[in-house]
């Protein structure tokens, strides 16, 4: 079929968990490979006020687990319908790691969530556009 | 989920590729596809011509060409047993496309996605992208 590997931009908000359900169901009727990739947050810059480096790991730990979590809500909602998918939680720029983890799992399908609440499409999604090395599917 | 297709059409490559991959996927997921194909309005430079008749050739010569696309892109979908609604709509690209979405209540409109198509500013497809009413995919 035409989409092997459907690769999702994952992480807690609406637009993530839209793009994860028609992401599920492409993937069922595909019956293609599915990897959730999310990207976690660069620490605040608040952070370098403080005296001592251990509220920034405090916070890094924090996110890294917030994000676990909801990989694991999504492989179960993903097992639900019956479709296994793998998890990638990476840290850095969020394009160029959505780009990277496209490229290095030969992704033909970049699945990306957008707001719905504006017709602007936010500056990510399009650099992701600009850059992306294979189709991809844009969900209001 | 998706339960109509919609595809831009025209006689460049890019859109060829989004009408094989909108084909595959109406097949797929058993839904219904819709070919659009927008006749852009008459060059300016026919307002300097002495007689309406190059003017008229144009157009005739556009929608006949056109006509023959559409026809090619139905036996293309027929080899597959798809079955699709074609329109040819004058008009305004953008607008046009986004209308005939907004008409059709398609739930995924595909169109072609040249290189860096969308970080310029203007170009079809991202503008088609940020008004569509529905999610979108793009093809590389």
């Amino acid at each position: 079929m035409i989409f092997h590997k459907i690769v999702v931009v994952y992480d807690d908000s609406s637009e993530a968990d839209r793009a994860l359900d028609v992401a599920i169901e492409l993937t069922r009727a595909l019956r293609a490979e599915l990897l959730i990739v999310t990207v976690l947050e660069p620490l605040p810059n608040y952070f370098s006020w403080d005296v001592s480096p251990l509220p920034a790991k405090q916070w890094i730990e924090r996110t890294r687990t917030k994000h676990t979590l909801h990989q694991t809500a999504a492989r179960q909602k993903a097992n639900a319908a019956g479709v296994s998918l793998d998890t990638e939680l990476v840290d850095g720029d969020e394009v160029d790691r959505i780009i990277e983890s496209a490229k290095k799992n030969h992704a033909d399908l970049l699945v990306v969530g957008l707001r719905q609440d504006t017709l602007l499409i936010e500056q990510p999604a399009k650099k992701i556009a600009a850059r992306s090395p294979c189709a991809l599917l844009g969900v209001r | 989920m998706i339960h109509k297709i919609m595809v831009a059409y025209d006689e460049s490559a890019e859109a060829g590729r989004a009408l094989q991959a909108s084909i595959e996927l109406a097949k797929t997921l058993g839904a219904e596809l819709t070919v659009v194909t927008v006749l852009e309005p008459l060059p300016g430079y026919y307002s300097f011509a002495a007689s309406v008749v190059p003017a008229w050739n144009w157009t005739e010569e556009k929608r006949v060409r056109y006509r023959a696309l559409q026809a090619g892109a139905r036996q293309q979908a027929n080899a597959l047993g798809v079955v699709f609604d074609a329109e040819l709509i004058n008009g305004d690209e953008v607008n046009t496309i986004v209308e005939c979405a907004k008409r059709h209540h398609s739930d995924l409109l595909v169109l072609e996605m040249r290189k860096h198509s969308w970080l310029m500013a203007g170009h079809t497809s991202q503008d088609v992208a940020e008004r569509a009413p529905c999610a979108v995919l793009g093809i590389k």
